[in-house]
């Protein structure tokens, strides 16, 4: 009688355990967002003789893959010289509102351990020459200044590296992870 | 109540034949075919036991009594020997025996009545079985003291490891690996994020006194989804003497100047039936070297401890097991790469981009790792008929992973948290006309989930399984059968937030089966033919079905397939076994495992695009396959000191489908190795001292192409040369055990197929580890 009980207690005892759990199956998942992952970029060039500034952005919310990334043109003036600001930025979208944390100042910061490339194609369709340093004296690239001569079309490729210890005089494109490789349609008028 | 009384030990008799041998005039150097053969019985029912482990300790020797109780050694040379003979639910005997001629000595053992119960488990596996086993203890255990459970296993002939850079090692058996493996630690399986080829168990190999690996579907026991085999990490039985004792042992090594710290304490109340033991240790390692370079930030530390309190009386005996296992692993830092660009530059290097110098910080990225396991077990014997045992295990999981990015603080990128209760309730029926066996139900609750604002690479998932078996085993004569049955009910519901519809609640529900039939036949004293067919089915996981996110160091962008359904194995073994031989012993085991809806991650040949660039795409396909091979082992005693040992093993796998090779599958490898032990002198204060010297040759994966292997092909062939010494000290009654371990000798440098981090970095140059251990 006893013998055959005990492997009810058993049951029982593991009954309990499923249904104690099942109990616990109430939290949802919070809008899945990392904060670190840049969705957005934003070029900002004034005229330095003044007039309207012009922006650009490339913004990609739901990371690789998925839906494609919304991309400006970059329409320009001939001959003439801008002042560049390159803005970073993690945005989510939580149904009704979004969310935008700024990581601008957080590159700045670990200036000695980034820095942005630009490559026009065709060369010399827009010149830039990086205007800001980080604590080493090396330029970053944040802050630039852009110049057209000519009319013409063609692409625009920022690329942000990391390079945490392999930033230095001879360190380039090909140095470190990259962070954000992104390419606008040009075009100069 | 029985005293301790020795077996009949029959010296005078024994003293009196060596004389009458003399006077005969045998010369001594033509006495190596002497035979030592009798009976074991039970000492106070004089029944001859079945099955009990008669070990010559001189010779490293053993054999198991027949269904009569017979035991026999041939070839025996004249001198004296000790021997141990082992039974379950026997006090261990060790009987001096002098050979000057053949005897006959029976062996008699008495009941112990204190025996643990979990040792009968361990000791039914020791027992030859069908399907093909291999056990790591004793000294070749020792060898790999220091090294992780992953690298440990890699000694097993068929057992390899799927790593990522020097830090992580995963079991692989016969090609498979990850969630196709079932470890149980301490009797209960262990339940991690394991579907990560770069996500290390997390099992302290230093509390573990055997590790025992079953090759091939396995799924009866423990889980239909055994598809690979098991792995069974089983730390040493509660002390069953009264008294105190402890042990500690320092390991450190060379190359990355790994240093380990163990410490054990057990005991036994004289007064009550509980017994307890405490242990602990702890690992820390500074970055590995390549022969031609530092592998900047791939240092690790580790910390764990292990408690367990048991209470034991004739019939019914329980048992409280905690551990905790802790560590921070340092990833290379020039395998974290940003996009395809990146990946090209990296493989087009020489050498990584960054080597950094030794150091023991751990800079991002790195991961961070806490498991702890609680376990309560019962038993309780059901008279004449068996045993009921019951467990209850609760683990916790929490694996952070530190990318390298911009300032971020203390916060982890990935921050998962896994909990599970596993319960399972077996009766152990003794034998009812032959037939032996065990019945039980199981169950497994787990709820995973992640951090806000990290990555959602694993989506919430709650899995619930509930599981029953059967296994029963049929012995007469020289053969023995055995078969299994099992059923796992497998729901899955899945909580993952999508940008435009919100929380999505997919849900699945899988029947999984499993079986097996085998046969073990004794053909004579020397050879044992046995044969397993199996049937494992695998339901898919979580991350195989809504994988989604970045894998930085392999440049892809992983993703789930939700339409994948279980893989099932039908998987045949044959083993032939070439015993109690004086000079070749061995065994030759051949595979053929027929896995439908295998699922494996394929890089694709179109690419992510994304902010950073162009990303891998691999996603998570599904095809027949076809896995097959060969396992060898054999001794070759060359002297009665040298012994050569050989393991080799060959996996052979493909897509039956498409009729192309499978990614990531383990290449051809054998390794030999001369030991040579020496004599232990009486005057001598060394014991059982002993120098290995061999080498391990890896073949190319040959079976490997473009399509297999988009991004890099195969790595070369390799060999690596290793040593091994070990011996054991007496200080008066102080003991010291002693051992040296060389691995890469040659400091090769050279890359491995199986290493996800082989597009990056060489492997580990030469390291010598030394370990002491001092029982107290």
């Amino acid at each position: 009688m006893k013998k055959s009980f005990r492997p009810y207690l058993a049951f029982l005892f593991m009954g309990s355990l499923l249904s104690f759990s099942a109990c616990k199956d109430k939290d949802d998942p919070e809008p899945d967002h990392e904060h670190d992952v840049v969705t957005t970029v934003t070029l900002t060039l004034t005229p330095t003789n003044g007039g309207q500034a012009i922006t650009a952005t490339w913004e990609d919310l739901d990371g690789p893959g998925g839906t494609a990334p919304q991309i400006d043109k970059l329409v320009l003036r001939a001959n003439t010289t801008y002042t560049g600001s390159l803005t970073f930025a993690s945005e989510e979208a939580h149904g009704d509102h979004t969310d935008t944390h700024d990581l601008t100042a957080d590159i700045r910061e670990e200036g000695t351990a980034h820095e942005i490339f630009y490559f026009a194609n065709p060369q010399g369709l827009v010149t830039i020459t990086k205007t800001d340093k980080d604590a080493n004296g090396r330029p970053i690239g944040l802050e630039t200044t852009a110049a057209t001569t000519a009319a013409g079309q063609g692409k625009l490729r920022i690329v942000l590296k990391h390079q945490p210890g392999t930033k230095s005089s001879t360190s380039n494109e090909n140095t470190g992870e990259t962070d954000v490789d992104i390419t606008f349609d040009t075009s100069v008028q | 109540m029985m005293v301790l009384l020795w077996p009949l030990l029959l010296l005078a008799s024994m003293a009196t034949a060596q004389e009458q041998l003399y006077l005969d005039g045998v010369e001594p150097e033509q006495d190596c075919g002497l035979t030592l053969s009798g009976k074991v019985l039970d000492h106070d029912t004089r029944e001859p036991l079945i099955g009990a482990t008669i070990y010559i300790e001189e010779l490293q020797r053993g054999t198991l009594s027949d269904e009569y109780g017979n035991y026999h050694f041939h070839h025996l040379c004249r001198g004296s020997y000790t021997l141990q003979i082992t039974y379950i639910g026997f006090e261990t005997e060790r009987v001096a025996v002098r050979m000057t001629t053949s005897t006959v000595r029976n062996l008699t053992l008495h009941v112990d009545a204190r025996q643990l119960k979990q040792v009968v488990i361990t000791g039914e596996r020791l027992q030859e079985q069908v399907q093909a086993t291999e056990t790591l203890a004793g000294r070749e255990l020792e060898e790999t003291r220091g090294l992780s459970l992953g690298e440990s296993l890699k000694k097993l002939t068929g057992v390899s490891s799927v790593q990522t850079g020097p830090t992580v090692s995963k079991p692989v058996i016969h090609g498979l690996f990850g969630n196709r493996v079932v470890i149980l630690n301490n009797g209960v399986r262990h339940e991690s994020q394991q579907w990560g080829n770069e996500h290390a168990p997390e099992i302290d190999p230093l509390n573990a006194q055997q590790m025992q690996v079953v090759k091939g579907a396995a799924g009866v026991r423990y889980g239909s989804d055994a598809i690979g085999g098991i792995v069974l990490v089983e730390p040493k039985a509660l002390p069953d003497s009264a008294g105190v004792r402890g042990e500690l042992s320092l390991i450190g090594s060379t190359n990355n100047r790994m240093g380990t710290v163990a410490g054990m304490v057990e005991g036994k109340f004289s007064q009550l039936p509980l017994s307890w033991r405490l242990h602990t240790s702890a690992k820390k390692a500074g970055s590995a070297q390549a022969p031609r370079y530092n592998l900047d930030n791939t240092g690790f530390e580790e910390q764990n401890l292990a408690a367990t309190l048991g209470y034991k009386q004739e019939r019914f005996g329980a048992e409280l097991y905690y551990s905790y296992f802790h560590t921070k692993l340092g990833f290379l830092s020039s395998a974290h790469i940003g996009n395809l660009t990146d990946l090209a530059n990296a493989i087009g290097r020489e050498r990584p981009e960054e080597t950094g110098s030794f150091t023991y910080t751990i800079a991002r990225p790195y991961q961070d790792v806490t498991h702890h396991l609680l376990k309560a077990r019962a038993f309780y014997k059901t008279g004449e008929a068996g045993e009921l045992q019951f467990t209850y295990g609760l683990q916790q999981n929490v694996r952070q992973e530190y990318d390298r990015h911009r300032n971020t603080g203390d916060r982890p990128q990935l921050d998962l948290d896994m909990q599970t209760h596993t319960t399972e309730l077996v009766w152990e029926h003794k034998p009812i006309a032959n037939i032996s066996g065990t019945i039980g139900a199981s169950t497994i609750w787990q709820n995973n989930t992640y951090a806000a604002n990290t990555r959602p690479l694993l989506p919430y998932f709650i899995n619930t399984t509930i599981g029953a078996f059967a296994s029963e085993r049929w012995r007469k004569d020289n053969l023995q059968l055995e078969a299994g049955i099992r059923y796992d009910n497998k729901s899955l519901d899945i909580k993952r937030w999508n940008r435009t519809e919100g929380v999505l609640r997919p849900s699945y529900t899988f029947h999984n089966f499993a079986g097996s039939f085998g046969a073990l036949y004794d053909l004579g004293y020397h050879f044992t033919l046995s044969g397993n067919i199996s049937y494992a089915s695998r339901a898919p996981h979580s991350y195989e079905l809504f994988a989604n996110g970045l894998h930085n160091s392999a440049a892809s962008f992983e993703r789930g397939n939700p339409e994948l359904v279980s893989e099932d194995a039908w998987n045949t073994v044959a083993t032939l076994n070439y015993h109690s031989n004086l000079r070749l012993n061995g065994e030759l085991s051949l595979y053929f495992n027929t896995i439908n809806n295998y699922i494996y991650l394929q890089i694709a040949p179109d690419y992510a695009l994304g902010i950073g660039g162009a990303y891998l795409q691999a996603d998570y396909l599904q095809a027949d396959a076809r896995f097959w091979g060969a396992d060898l082992s054999f001794d070759y005693a060359l002297t009665n000191r040298l012994m050569l040992n050989n393991k080799t093993s060959l996996v052979y796998a493909k897509n039956r489908e498409t009729d192309s090779y499978l990614p990531f599958i383990t290449p051809g490898r054998t390794d030999n190795t001369l030991r040579y032990s020496f004599e232990d002198r009486t005057a001598s204060r060394l014991l059982g001292s002993y120098l290995a010297l061999g080498g391990l040759y890896v073949g190319r994966q040959s079976r490997s192409d473009a399509q297999s292997d988009p991004v890099l092909a195969a790595p070369d062939a390799y060999f690596l040369l290793h040593a091994e010494a070990g011996t054991q000290l007496q200080f008066g009654k102080q003991r010291v055990e002693l051992g040296l371990v060389g691995s890469n000798l040659l400091n090769t440098s050279y890359r491995d197929y199986q290493n996800r981090l082989r597009y990056f970095a060489d492997e580990m140059g030469r390291m010598i580890m030394f370990r002491i251990k001092v029982p107290l």
